[in-house]
């Protein structure tokens, strides 16, 4: 730090002092209550008392009704040019610090009470910032402040000074930064010198991490944010690629579901159409059956006929039997009555020839009458024994005739018991039909109600792809807008110009003599030197800063170079600031990422969103389908109504049935049912029928059998009649002729009787005509149905029907084997809408491939694989090498540390030079006396001298020596420190040798302390050439390094 | 009728390795193109009669001047003039831009005897008695299966028929994406070998099918944990009908490692093999005290080369992150030395409880080392700074402890 100018105004006793200086020694002189020590009151005021402390009013002008003010300019540690003003004033004061690179333009570093703050961070005196807890009222007091601007006064008090009345570290710290060079021990030096180099090429001089260029931490820092960025075009990569498949994904889910709705809707086509071809099969089965039953009727009715017209021949024969009897009585009858007319004629004839002999005749013919009557009845009774015979036949008939009836019967009742099978066959049917209506109409209402869970599911899909597309929304929101990121983007942009502009290359050659070392840096890094050449080059981009120092380790130069115009390197501050403040908007993040950020986001809200249409669109579709839940429950209760209705008997029929199989099941159940029920009636009548007639023929053979039974039994009677008569006739033979007249009347009666005998008999005759006809006719029908029947092979029927039965039965066990699952012609429907959808679905699927080609695939998923490695990889670098600095850094601080603590108290460090001095300046004026060096205590409170290997204590020297120790101590901490010291008449005691003395060893010293004396006796320091000529301020001489300063010039 | 095809495939060609150091990097590039200067020269002493290189030559479709130069460049040099098919893999597909596309200025470097397969019906005749039928990749990605899109043997064709596609998987599901390959495509395209791309693993799929169909693997090793890389497959035909046979040639020079050290010893084991073409992922996960540190230190930059001399490990890649300093008995290593440093060693000992142990560590063995003169102890995986390459590390006074046996992660399956 170099003072440049002081300049005060309205300032206790100083109307206005404007007062400039060299950076070497400045001697400022003046007779007594000039204003000299005022002078060093405003450069400490300036320099510590905040522009709102009280302290001031000391200094206020009593004579004039104005405020002081004071302003000082310096160059910083920092190679900047600082101004600070501060004007007191009861009703307030400002304050106001500026800083400057070229010492033209000034811009405003800190003004108000936030300027002490910073100057304090600057001098680093160990005054902490004002406002703080126990920070005082008055004059800021600290160790440095009082040794380098510190009052006249007593020098003993200057050397009890020490740090521990410090109100903060920052003076004891930059005394150990400063005094760290005079660490003696070679292996630390060399462990710190190690440790400082390493922490040098990371960390800036302030301690922080560097951000320049080949910084370690930069590097890394780079090459990190190098690997995020190609991580982060690797994972949008991957993520379109991950979109992409999940898409896919989802259209290949559709498709499988839909290719599987087809294959499904396939097989129950397929399963529909196997059921009709079975179904087909059983109908003509059925077909079969009633062929085969139709066929078996007319076999059955053929063998009615067959039977009955064998009843009726018969019938025909036991007519024709009555016939022929009839016609028997007939002839005998009219054989009878002719007889009778040829006996009446012999009658006459012997009547008429010899009356006696008539009488006689008459006689025997009447025993001729009654032989013929006895023999007609002998012959009656024979025929009647004969047609005992015929009856037996007859009756043999008749009993035929009745197992025909019974045996007919017998099939009416099997074919009555068949009827009530088929019917109950019927009514399973009708009850299967019905569960079958039934089960339908549940699985109608199930997939209703399938179809409403899927829509809720797809809208409650829908609801939250809609949520989190509007939740990312916030999360957009919260992030800065587009604008406000081109903004600090495009500052950003400004700033790296800005950057580069200072950029513009420095080329520096100097020449420096042996024994002279080099610390240069160029771009805040330090560079090697070679230090065997005379001629030295250093290039760089921005700076060039070059420290030379004595092999004693003695600085001899330091040189600072900017590159840049002013302008330029106010703009990149200002521009540096402007990015420091307005990337807080960021929150920390990296720009490029923030913008990221905001692009994924805003993909992933439309992604979402997408989404939630798409499951909307198909809820509406299912929607759209889908029936009413009423209707469907509706159906079901009827259905099952209708079911009740049936009774409660199981349905035979498991799960789903072929509704239209049954159905025509049914049907031909029902028809069957009817055609038995007419089979069976007329079957009964026809049996009614037989049994009548079957009564009647009993009954006329019981007649018969009466009638010629009796017969039979007076056939001996009449044969013994007929002998009788016979002999009676030989009697009567006499008495004929007496009965002639009788007998010719008897002829005529007996004529008369023959004629209608003879037309009976011709009678007789026809009707046995007529019955052997209607006989032969009876036996013509009945061989023509027993031919018929002999045809019609019944048995052979019967096994066709058994075997139609069965194929049926099998049918209808297939059938019923086979689920049922709706029409062919529904499902074809169905089939063809699901074609459709799958050709969607594929068409869906093609599209999204030609997609999943602009994508990465697996050769993204692979890039992504490497981006995350490198990534990972550049973070452990990351972590290695701030592991690796930081723990230089933790072994330089510890050093230091561990110095402070036990190796050389900043006393030791300091009482080396200070100790040289005091021997050299104490050796002139006695050199008898062994004074070894000072004394000073680890908080450079000053102890004593040593002499003899004993501390004395100061006390025990004279005035004048304690004066001239203070002064050299505090001289020597300005030289460490680097920083100005103002001496205000401090050599009051001191005799003119030592004053001599300390001439010299100022001179000397103002090549690099800047030294601001303050005395009344200028030829002290100057010689009568230094001094200004008259009339001029001030005179610089050896080479600018001294400044002789008139202060009666200068103050007013 | 005899022929000879050389069959290979995933020369990524240009890839970049970001995860190791920028030499190390170059050092992986450039070795891609030497394996396939050793395949044309293989493919010149087997005489063969094409090389069939199926896929994924580049690593992208559109790579850098310089890696088509030099491909171009090793064909014109060490081509022999048979033909040389190029197939487009998934990682060049064929689009737009790409190097094989025919408006490419690769198309003009290259030599009149290679063949880029750039249209959907490529054949190309071996003569009289075969023919090569190759279907591009026009995309990364694709559900199209390449080798099914190879038209069918014509009745009464009796030539030699050798299929080319690019793909992976067979059938299975979730991979359907990668240009699937089905598993009895040669069969039903009537071929008599299918040359296949894409996995790095040497496989015939299924093995001893009727038809060959073969990944070559990659000729040299992209990644750690590969097996099986590394080669080409020298194919030799009868007629057709007679099943090809098939033999697996190494291509390749380096081997990739991964070892898990986890005791001195075993790292004194691994650094005395021949590790000159070994790219050796080195995982240090033990613990050591500052002498055996010391030696590790020594041992890895051995491995590792620095400006002046070359490592003996071909290439290192250096895992740290479980490596770590055992200081219990560090600070007998600083007895005699000024209070001051041995103040700063006991400090740093506290600060091992704090919020930065390791930190704390590697500050004590930087000390350990600035102490003993060896040196500023530069450990950084970037830029090795040791100052002393042949030290002889006190091991032998580190207290000993008992040392696992190392863990061998990635030997390489050889043929």
């Amino acid at each position: 730090m170099k003072l440049i100018k002081l300049t005060c105004s309205d300032f206790a006793r100083i109307a206005y002092a404007s007062v400039p200086l060299g950076p070497g020694l400045n001697v400022l002189y003046g007779p007594n209550d000039l204003g000299k020590s005022t002078l060093a009151k405003a450069l400490r005021a300036v320099l510590l008392l905040p522009h709102t402390s009280r302290a001031i009013e000391a200094w206020t002008p009593w004579n004039r009704e104005a405020s002081p003010w004071v302003e000082l300019t310096f160059r910083g540690d920092d190679g900047r040019v600082w101004r600070v003003r501060k004007e007191y004033a009861r009703s307030g004061g400002t304050s106001l610090l500026t800083a400057s690179t070229d010492g033209e333009t000034f811009t405003e570093e800190a003004k108000g009470r936030h300027v002490d703050g910073v100057l304090r961070e600057l001098l680093r005196w160990g005054i902490p910032g004002p406002g703080g807890k126990g920070s005082p009222r008055g004059m800021p007091q600290s160790f440095l402040a009082q040794a380098l601007l510190g009052e006249q006064g007593d020098a003993a008090l200057a050397l009890a000074a020490s740090l521990t009345g410090d109100a903060d570290e920052s003076g004891r710290d930059r005394l150990t930064e400063a005094l760290e060079a005079l660490a003696v021990d070679e292996r630390f030096r060399s462990v710190l010198d190690a440790a400082d180099q390493k922490v040098s090429l990371a960390y800036s001089p302030s301690g922080k991490p560097s951000s320049a260029r080949q910084s370690p931490f930069r590097v890394a820092k780079d090459e990190v944010l190098e690997a995020r960025r190609a991580l982060e075009i690797a994972t949008e990569a991957l993520d379109r690629t991950t979109d992409a498949t999940r898409q896919g994904s989802l259209l290949e889910a559709d498709l499988l579901a839909a290719t599987d709705a087809r294959d499904e809707l396939r097989r129950r086509l397929s399963a529909a159409r196997t059921r009709a071809d079975v179904a087909a099969a059983r109908a003509r089965a059925a077909e079969v059956h009633a062929d085969r039953a139709a066929q078996l009727e007319r076999v059955q009715a053929a063998r009615a006929r067959a039977e009955t017209s064998a009843l009726e021949k018969q019938e025909a024969e036991s007519g024709a039997t009555e016939a022929a009897l009839a016609l028997e009585r007939a002839r005998a009858e009219e054989a009878t009555q002719l007889a009778h007319l040829a006996s009446a004629r012999d009658v006459l004839r012997t009547a008429g020839a010899d009356d006696p002999q008539s009488a006689r005749s008459q006689a025997r013919a009447s025993l001729e009458r009654e032989l013929g009557a006895a023999r007609r009845a002998r012959d009656e009774a024979r025929e009647a024994a004969r047609s005992l015979a015929t009856l037996t036949a007859a009756r043999e008939a008749l009993a035929q005739h009745e197992t025909n009836v019974g045996a007919l019967g017998a099939r009416h009742a099997s074919e009555q018991a068949e009827l009530e099978r088929v019917v109950a066959e019927l009514r399973d049917s009708k009850i299967a039909l019905a569960d079958l209506a039934v089960h339908d109409a549940e699985a109608a209402l199930a997939s209703v109600a399938s179809d409403e869970a899927a829509i809720a599911e797809l809208r409650a899909d829908a609801e939250r792809q809609e949520t989190q597309a509007t939740e990312l929304e916030a999360e957009l929101e919260a992030l800065p807008s587009d604008a406000a990121l081109a903004a600090l983007a495009s500052l950003h942009d400004e700033l790296r110009f800005a950057r580069e502009v200072l950029n513009v290359g420095l080329s520096v050659a100097l020449r420096k003599p042996a024994g002279v070392t080099l610390d240069a840096q160029t771009d805040d890094a330090a560079c090697v030197v070679d230090l065997s050449t005379e001629q030295v080059e250093l290039e760089a981009n921005r700076t060039v800063s070059i420290k030379a120092s004595l092999a004693t380790g003695e600085p001899v130069l330091e040189l600072r170079v900017f590159a840049g115009a002013a302008d330029a390197r106010a703009r990149a501050a200002e521009l540096e600031a402007r990015w420091q403040d307005e990337q807080a908007v960021l929150g920390g993040v990296e720009l490029s990422a923030c913008r990221q950020s905001r692009a994924s986001l805003a993909a992933s809200i439309e992604t979402h969103r997408r989404d939630a249409a798409h499951a909307r669109e198909r809820a509406t579709e299912t929607a759209a389908r889908l029936g009413s839940k009423r209707d469907a429950e509706q159906a079901l209760a009827q259905r099952r109504a209708e079911r009740e209705a049936l009774g409660s008997s199981p349905s035979a029929f498991e799960g789903a049935q072929d509704r239209g199989a049954l159905i025509r099941e049914r049907d031909a159940l029902q028809e069957d049912v009817a055609k038995r029920r007419a089979a069976v009636d007329a079957l009964a009548e026809r049996l009614a029928e037989l049994a009548a007639r079957t009564a009647g023929l009993k009954a006329a053979a019981e007649a018969a059998a009466h009638g010629a039974t009796a017969g039979a039994e007076t056939l001996p009677s009449r044969e013994a009649e007929v002998r009788t008569l016979e002999s009676r006739l030989e009697d009567a033979q006499q008495e004929g002729d007496r009965t002639l007249q009788q007998a010719e009347h008897a002829v005529d009666v007996a004529r008369t009787k023959a004629a209608e005998a003879t037309t009976a008999r011709q009678g007789a005759e026809a009707a046995v005509e007529a019955a052997r006809d209607r006989l032969a006719q009876a036996r013509t029908e009945a061989a023509a149905a027993a031919g018929a029947l002999e045809n019609l092979d019944e048995t052979a029927a019967e096994a066709a029907m058994q075997e139609a039965i069965q194929t049926l039965d099998a049918r209808t066990r297939a059938l019923e084997a086979l689920p049922a699952g709706g029409s062919v012609e529904s499902l074809e429907a169905e089939l063809s809408a699901a074609e459709i959808r799958l050709r969607e679905a594929e068409a869906a699927a093609q599209k999204h491939e030609g997609r999943l080609e602009e994508v990465g695939g697996v050769v993204a998923e692979e890039r992504h694989r490497v981006a995350e490695a490198a990534y990972d990889a550049a973070l452990e670098r990351r972590q290695d090498v701030e592991t690796e600095f930081g723990a230089w850094k933790l072994l330089a601080d510890t050093l230091r540390e561990a110095e402070r603590d036990v190796g050389h108290h900043l006393g030791e460090s300091l009482s080396g030079p200070v100790s040289q001095e005091m021997r050299r300046l104490l050796d002139r004026v006695d050199a008898t006396t062994q004074y070894e060096g000072l004394s000073l205590d680890a908080d450079l409170g000053g102890v004593g001298v040593r002499l003899g290997g004993e501390v004395r204590s100061f006390t025990q020297l004279s005035v004048g020596t304690q004066e001239q120790i203070a002064a050299l101590f505090r001289l020597s901490i300005a030289t460490h420190l680097g920083t100005p010291i103002v001496l205000d008449d401090h050599l009051t005691h001191t005799d003119p040798v030592r004053v001599r003395w300390f001439r010299d060893l100022l001179r000397a010293e103002a090549h690099r302390t800047q030294i601001v004396v303050l005395t009344c006796h200028p030829l002290d320091y100057l010689d009568e050439a230094d001094l200004p000529e008259e009339g001029r301020p001030f005179r610089d001489r050896a080479a600018g390094l001294v400044r002789a300063v008139d202060l009666t010039q200068i103050i007013e | 009728m005899t022929l000879k095809v050389l069959h290979t495939a995933d020369w990524h060609l240009g890839r970049a390795f970001p995860s190791f150091d920028r030499a190390d990097a170059e050092t992986l590039s450039r070795a891609r193109f030497e394996v396939v200067e050793r395949i044309f020269g293989l493919a010149k002493r087997h005489q063969v009669d094409a090389v069939l290189c199926a896929g994924d030559l580049f690593d992208e479709p559109r790579p850098d001047r310089a890696w088509y130069h030099r491909l171009a460049q090793i064909l014109k040099t060490h081509g022999t003039g048979v033909p040389v098919v190029l197939l487009p893999g998934n990682h060049d597909p064929l689009v737009p831009g790409s190097v094989w596309h025919p408006d490419h200025e690769m198309r003009r470097l290259l030599p009149p005897f290679a063949h880029v397969v750039d249209r959907g019906d490529f054949e190309l005749a071996l003569g009289d008695h075969a023919v090569v039928l190759a279907r591009p990749c026009t995309s990364k990605s694709g559900q199209r299966d390449n080798a099914l899109a190879l038209p069918d043997r014509a009745p009464g064709d009796e030539r030699i028929r050798i299929g080319m596609a690019h793909g992976s998987s067979f059938d299975e599901r979730g991979w359907e994406t990668n240009f699937p390959i089905a598993k009895d495509a040669a069969i039903r395209r009537g071929l008599d070998y299918l040359a296949i791309g894409d996995t790095h693993t040497f496989r015939e799929v299924p093995p001893d099918a009727e038809v060959p169909t073969v990944y070559p693997s990659a000729p040299e090793a992209t990644n750690f944990g590969e097996k099986g890389t590394g080669f080409v497959a020298s194919v030799f035909f009868k007629r057709h009908g007679r099943r090809a046979i098939v033999r697996k040639e190494r291509v390749a020079r380096w081997r990739w490692r991964h070892e898990r050290i986890t005791s001195i010893e075993a790292l004194r084991t691994l650094a005395s093999e021949e590790l000159a073409h070994t790219v050796l992922r080195l995982e240090l996960a033990m613990t050591a005290n500052a002498a055996e540190h010391d030696e590790v230190d020594a041992i890895v930059l051995a491995l590792k080369g620095n400006e002046a001399a070359h490592g003996r490990a071909g290439v290192l890649q250096l895992q740290l992150a479980e490596m770590e300093l055992r200081t219990d008995d560090i600070e007998r290593y600083f007895e005699g030395l000024p209070d001051v440093l041995r103040a700063t060693a006991s400090k740093l000992r506290e600060l091992e409880q704090g919020e930065f142990p390791t930190r704390a560590r590697r500050a004590l063995y930087h000390l350990y080392r600035l102490t003993r003169g060896l040196g500023d102890g530069a450990r950084d995986a970037d830029a090795p700074g040791h100052d002393a390459p042949g030290h002889d590390a006190p091991g032998h006074d580190a207290p000993g402890h008992d040392a696992p046996a190392t863990e061998s992660n990635g030997s390489e399956s050889d043929a």
